[in-house]
C-alpha cells in the first residue's frame, strides 16, 4: 500500500481518536452497561422481586388505569418482558384536565397493578439516556456530539485498519510487559478481534440516530416531519371521544388474538386510545425481544368487533434494515448468553479506546525533552485520560453507591444518585490534576477498585438480598450483578497493584520515562 | 449449549489458523512448518469456522446465527491470544 496513504490515515486515526477518545470512551462505557440495564435497574430497586406474567399485568394495569386516568386521552402500558419484573404505565390526560408534570401521569405497577413501592431511582435508564443524551445539556446538541464522536469513531475504525501494517500478520500477536510495544498489541488486538461488532455498534449507532443527522430526505418528501412518522407509525393523535360509553373488552384473549397472528411472537406494549368510549381503539405492539427488527408488527382492535382495524404497514426494505440496524445496536433481542458476549465486546471496545487513549501518551513520552515537565498539550491528555478511562467507572460505581447509601424517602433521591455520578467522576478527574499522573493511576485505580469490592458488602448490609442470601436463593440476578461488581474491583485493583510495582521498578531502573520493563523476558532468560 | 460448542469450534478453527502463522509456528510446533502442513492447517482452520457457522445458523436461524457467529468468532479468536501468549511467555 500507499505509504504516503498509510502515513495520513495514521494521522487522522490518532487525532481523530484523540480529541473525541474521552467522549467515546464514556459513551462506550455507559452503552456496554446499559445491556444490562433491566437489571441494573432490578438491583437499584431490590424491593420488588417477584415476575408477573404479561397477561395479567396488562388487566391490572388496565384496572388501574381506570382508577386513576379515566378520562384519559390514552393509556400506554409497557408489559414486563422475561427481563422485567414491572409494568411501565403512561397516560395522556383528558383534555380538559388540568395540565400535569410527567411525573404524575406515569407509574410502575406490580404483577397485581399495584404502584410499585419502590424507591426513587433511574436505574440503569439514565446510564443508558446519558450514552447518548449526555446529561445536562439540551439533547438535541449532546445527540449533534454523540453522533460527530460516533462519525470520529467509524474515521478512526477505517483508518485504523489501513494503518495496521500487519493485521494479518499479527492477528493473534499479544507480547505484555514490554511497554509501548504491549499497548500497541492490546490496542491492536482489542480492535482487530471485535472489529465486526466495533464497526457494527459505531454504524449502528449512527442509524439509531439518522433523521435527525441526515433530515434531508425527509424534508424533501413530506410537508411536516410528524407526516413522514404518521406514515411510518399509523397515525398517532387518536380520534375525538364520541361521548358514548362503552366497557373495553378483557384484554387477556386480545392479547392471545394479536400474539398468533405474529405466530407466537409476544406482545410487549398495549396502548388505548380514548378509553371508555365507544370510539376506543386498543393497539397491541410485537415485544421487544421477540424479534431483531425493533419496530415491530403492530394490530388495533376496536370495540365493535373482532377483526383488526388496521395493521402495521408493509414497510420498506430501507425501513427494514433500519429496524433490523438498530435493533443490532440495541440486542434487545439478544438472549443471556448473546447479551453477555454484547456485554464483553462492549468491553473490548471501551478497552481499545481506552489503550489508544494510552497509547498516545506512551508513544510520545520518550520523545519528551524532558519527561519530568511535559509541555502542556501532553500534561493535558495524560490528566484527561484518567479523568475519562478511571473516572466513568468511578461514577458507574458511585451511583450504585448512593443508590444503596442514600435514605430511601430523600427529596430528589434519583437525582442524588445523579449528583453521586458526576461527583466521582469530577472527583477522579481533580485528583488528576494535583497528583503526579503515576501516583493519580495508582491511588484512582486502587480506590475505584475498592468500591467496586464494598459494593457487594453495602447490598448485602443495606437489603435482605445480600450475595450469600441470593446465592442460597438462586436469585442470579443479584447473584450475577454482586460477582460482576466484585470481578470489576478486582480487575481495577489488579491494575493499581500492576502499575504500583511497574512505578517502583522504575524508580530503580535508569530510564524512568519507560513505564514498563519488560520483565517477563528477563525471567525467561 | 450451542454457544458453547460453537465458540469452542470457532477457538480450535483459529487455533489451526494462529498455530500455522509464520510468528506462531515456532510457538506451537518448536519448529518451522512444511508448506503443505500449513495449507492443511488452514483448511483445517477455515472447514472448523465454516462449521460452526452451519451449527449456528441451523439452530439459531439464519439471521440469528450469523449475529451470533460474528460474537462466536470474536471470543473464540481472543481464546486463541490468550493461549498463544501463555505458550510463548513460557
Amino acid at each position: 500500500m500507499n505509504p504516503n496513504l498509510r502515513q495520513s490515515m495514521a494521522w487522522l486515526h490518532t487525532w481523530m481518536g484523540l480529541l473525541l477518545g474521552w467522549l467515546l470512551f464514556a459513551m462506550f462505557a455507559t452503552g456496554t452497561v446499559s445491556y444490562f440495564q433491566d437489571e441494573i435497574t432490578h438491583w437499584m430497586q431490590p424491593e420488588i422481586d417477584r415476575r408477573s406474567d404479561p397477561a395479567r399485568a396488562a388487566k391490572g394495569a388496565i384496572a388501574y388505569l381506570h382508577k386513576v386516568a379515566p378520562d384519559a386521552r390514552s393509556w400506554y402500558i409497557a408489559l414486563p418482558g422475561p427481563r422485567g419484573l414491572t409494568t411501565q404505565v403512561y397516560w395522556q390526560p383528558g383534555i380538559d384536565a388540568p395540565a400535569q408534570d410527567r411525573k404524575d401521569t406515569q407509574a410502575r405497577l406490580d404483577a397485581e397493578g399495584k404502584p410499585a413501592a419502590l424507591r426513587e431511582t433511574r436505574g440503569g435508564s439514565f446510564l443508558y439516556r446519558f450514552h447518548f443524551d449526555l446529561y445536562g445539556v439540551p439533547v438535541i446538541w449532546a445527540r449533534y456530539l454523540v453522533g460527530i464522536a460516533a462519525m470520529a469513531m467509524l474515521v478512526a475504525i477505517i483508518s485504523g485498519v489501513i494503518t495496521h501494517k500487519k493485521i494479518f500478520a499479527d492477528f493473534f500477536l499479544l507480547r505484555l510487559g514490554k511497554g509501548q510495544r504491549s499497548w500497541l498489541d492490546a490496542h491492536n488486538v482489542s480492535a482487530v478481534l471485535a472489529l465486526p461488532f466495533h464497526a457494527m455498534i459505531t454504524f449502528t449507532g449512527l442509524v439509531t440516530l439518522a433523521t435527525l443527522y441526515m433530515p434531508f430526505g425527509i424534508a424533501a418528501n413530506y410537508a411536516r416531519g410528524a407526516d413522514f412518522y404518521d406514515a411510518v407509525n399509523g397515525p398517532s393523535a387518536p380520534a375525538g371521544r364520541s361521548g358514548k360509553a362503552m366497557p373495553l373488552p378483557p384484554i387477556a384473549p386480545l392479547i392471545e388474538r394479536a400474539s398468533a397472528r405474529w405466530g407466537g411472537k409476544p406482545v410487549g406494549v398495549v396502548s388505548i386510545a380514548n378509553p371508555g368510549d365507544a370510539s376506543a381503539t386498543i393497539t397491541l405492539r410485537r415485544a421487544a425481544h421477540a424479534a431483531i427488527g425493533t419496530s415491530g408488527e403492530t394490530v388495533v382492535y376496536g370495540l365493535a368487533d373482532a377483526a383488526p382495524l388496521g395493521e402495521s404497514k408493509a414497510k420498506g426494505a430501507g425501513l427494514a434494515t433500519q429496524s433490523v440496524m438498530v435493533g443490532l445496536h440495541a440486542g434487545r433481542f439478544a438472549d443471556t448468553a448473546l447479551r453477555w458476549i454484547y456485554f464483553l465486546f462492549g468491553l473490548t471496545g471501551t478497552a481499545m479506546v481506552g489503550t489508544g487513549l494510552v497509547l498516545w501518551t506512551v508513544k510520545r513520552r520518550q520523545r519528551l525533552p524532558d519527561p519530568a515537565r511535559p509541555h502542556f498539550g501532553f500534561w493535558l491528555v495524560e490528566r484527561l485520560n484518567i479523568g475519562a478511562i478511571v473516572g466513568v467507572p468511578a461514577a458507574i460505581g458511585a451511583y450504585f453507591l448512593a443508590n444503596r447509601l442514600l435514605p430511601i424517602n430523600l427529596a430528589e433521591r434519583a437525582e442524588g444518585e445523579i449528583h453521586a455520578f458526576f461527583l466521582a467522576w469530577a472527583g477522579v478527574l481533580v485528583w488528576s490534576l494535583v497528583r503526579s499522573p503515576g501516583k493519580a493511576w495508582v491511588e484512582t485505580l486502587g480506590a475505584t477498585g475498592l468500591l467496586y469490592l464494598a459494593l457487594p458488602f453495602v447490598n448485602a448490609l443495606t437489603t435482605a438480598r445480600g450475595l450469600p442470601a441470593s446465592l442460597a436463593r438462586g436469585d442470579w440476578l443479584f447473584a450475577g450483578f454482586d460477582l460482576t461488581l466484585c470481578a470489576t474491583g478486582l480487575c481495577l485493583a489488579i491494575g493499581a497493584f500492576t502499575l504500583q510495582a511497574r512505578g517502583e521498578s522504575g524508580k530503580t531502573g535508569r530510564a524512568p520515562a519507560r513505564p514498563s520493563r519488560p520483565r517477563k523476558a528477563v525471567r525467561g532468560q | 449449549m450451542i454457544h458453547l460448542l460453537s465458540i469452542a469450534l470457532c477457538a480450535l478453527g483459529f487455533l489451526a489458523l494462529g498455530a500455522t502463522q509464520k510468528r506462531h509456528q515456532h510457538t506451537v510446533f518448536a519448529r518451522p512448518l512444511t508448506p503443505r502442513e500449513v495449507r492443511r492447517g488452514r483448511a483445517a482452520g477455515v472447514a472448523l469456522l465454516a462449521l460452526a457457522l452451519g451449527g449456528d445458523g441451523a439452530t439459531l436461524g439464519t439471521g440469528l446465527g450469523t449475529i451470533a457467529w460474528t460474537g462466536h468468532l470474536s471470543l473464540g479468536a481472543a481464546m486463541v491470544v490468550a493461549v498463544l501468549h501463555w505458550r510463548a511467555a513460557r
